[in-house]
């Protein structure tokens, strides 16, 4: 489970980059890194979030 | 497009009449808002985008998860969270409008129209995953005891808590970056509370950390140059507020570059990643010093993504990663990762060089 999640995370990484390609232009003054601040948000929670046994 | 700009306006509309708010859609436009505030509604405030990356990942969940997962009841999630998106950014329209009818158009126009999607974004999806992976309704392998975190990834949380906060507080940022302090507070008390389980080991202070932070310093400021323009306008915004704020403000920063930020990144880039990455090259790498260069080089990478600067950010990754593998201790890649915030602290501070903040 742990590693299908950390799967998930990479696809979301991509996912989310990728869909950056066509989501809405960026607020200049403060966007700077926010989309792959996204994606390493969900990323890591991926990573760090398991199922207690 | 059409049809989907007329719901959404007419939902976020309704909405906010129950708030008491009279709204309206200038004739032949697309202009939505009260008669103090309104905006301009494009394609791409539609929530579409959201809905279709929402849309991929779960698909790409779903397609892994096959074998423990319900079907067809699984695919039932993937509409439930396209109209969640859909629903959700009807609330984001809603609320930027009462937040530029009633407290602050800048804030509405900016942050919040910034940070609001990626927030539904996230939301939906780590949401739709967890009822997909986790429920009885959808999964044959529910979890029993519910969430825990992983004994190792624990060093992400700092991070994970301060990107959160960061989306959060851009929610209500216009200009200028007021709500820095509120996240250097919460992170900190994160690493406070957790600070047992990190590991990190006594501070021992050795000449090649600080020196390798000095050295990406020198790097830092020599790849980026300041920006006069971008200095003058944060100046001019910093110092238009009270004295009382603009200390605050200013020590927070200080301590938010040199303490907290180190601790955050190097727990979650040299701590868990590096070794993670390590790991898992050994399966296909044979030799200790290909591992090390492939983790070192991956990591680096998602370290200088994660900044707005990229390039001098993987330079910067790579000397920190150096700092941390020399003694094997992520202490002392603290070290040198506060060395170069420190230092280019007080090159802000003394030269009047904000654009590097």
């Amino acid at each position: 489970m742990k590693n299908v999640l950390r799967v998930v995370a990479a696809v979301s990484v991509l996912a989310v980059y990728c869909g950056s390609a066509f989501a809405a232009p960026p607020v200049p003054e403060i966007d700077g890194a926010l989309i792959v601040q996204a994606l390493a948000l969900v990323a890591g929670l991926g990573l760090m979030i398991k199922r207690r046994k | 497009m059409e049809q989907l700009f007329v719901h959404t306006v007419q939902l976020a509309g309704w909405m906010d009449g129950l708030l008491g708010y009279q709204t309206h859609v200038v004739a032949g436009t697309r202009v939505f808002g009260t008669s103090d505030f309104n905006v301009e509604i494009s394609d791409a405030c539609l929530g579409y985008q959201g809905a279709s990356l929402v849309l991929l990942l779960l698909g790409a969940y779903i397609l892994m998860q096959r074998r423990q997962l319900k079907f067809p009841l699984a695919l039932v999630v993937l509409p439930c969270a396209a109209m969640a998106v859909w629903l959700l950014n009807s609330v984001r329209i809603a609320a930027l409008i009462i937040i530029g009818t009633e407290w602050s158009p800048g804030i509405a126009q900016q942050g919040f129209h910034s940070a609001a999607g990626w927030v539904n974004v996230i939301v939906v999806s780590m949401l739709a995953i967890w009822v997909l992976g986790y429920t009885a309704l959808f999964t044959r392998t529910p979890s029993r005891g519910g969430l825990a975190f992983d004994d190792q990834a624990i060093t992400l949380l700092p991070q994970v808590v301060l990107l959160g906060l960061s989306f959060l507080t851009l929610l209500g940022t216009a200009e200028f970056d007021w709500l820095y302090p509120v996240r250097v507070l919460v992170t900190g008390v994160v690493l406070v509370w957790f600070w047992r389980r990190f590991a990190l080991g006594e501070l021992d202070l050795r000449l090649l950390p600080v020196g390798m932070g000095v050295l990406v310093f020198v790097i830092w400021i020599g790849m980026l140059p300041n920006d006069p323009a971008v200095s003058r306008q944060f100046a001019l915004m910093l110092f238009s507020a009270p004295v009382w704020l603009v200390a605050t403000w200013m020590v927070c920063r200080v301590i938010g570059a040199g303490i907290v930020v180190p601790l955050v990144e190097e727990l979650a880039f040299r701590g868990f990643l590096l070794e993670l990455v390590e790991s898992r090259a050994g399966q296909v790498l044979a030799g200790q010093t290909s591992r090390r260069v492939v983790s070192v080089a991956l990591t680096s990478l998602a370290f200088g993504l994660l900044h707005g600067a990229w390039l001098a950010g993987v330079i910067a990754g790579v000397g920190f990663a150096l700092a941390r593998l020399w003694r094997g201790r992520v202490m002392d890649a603290v070290v040198a990762h506060a060395v170069t915030n420190l230092l280019l602290a007080g090159y802000v501070l003394w030269m009047g060089y904000w654009s590097y903040w």
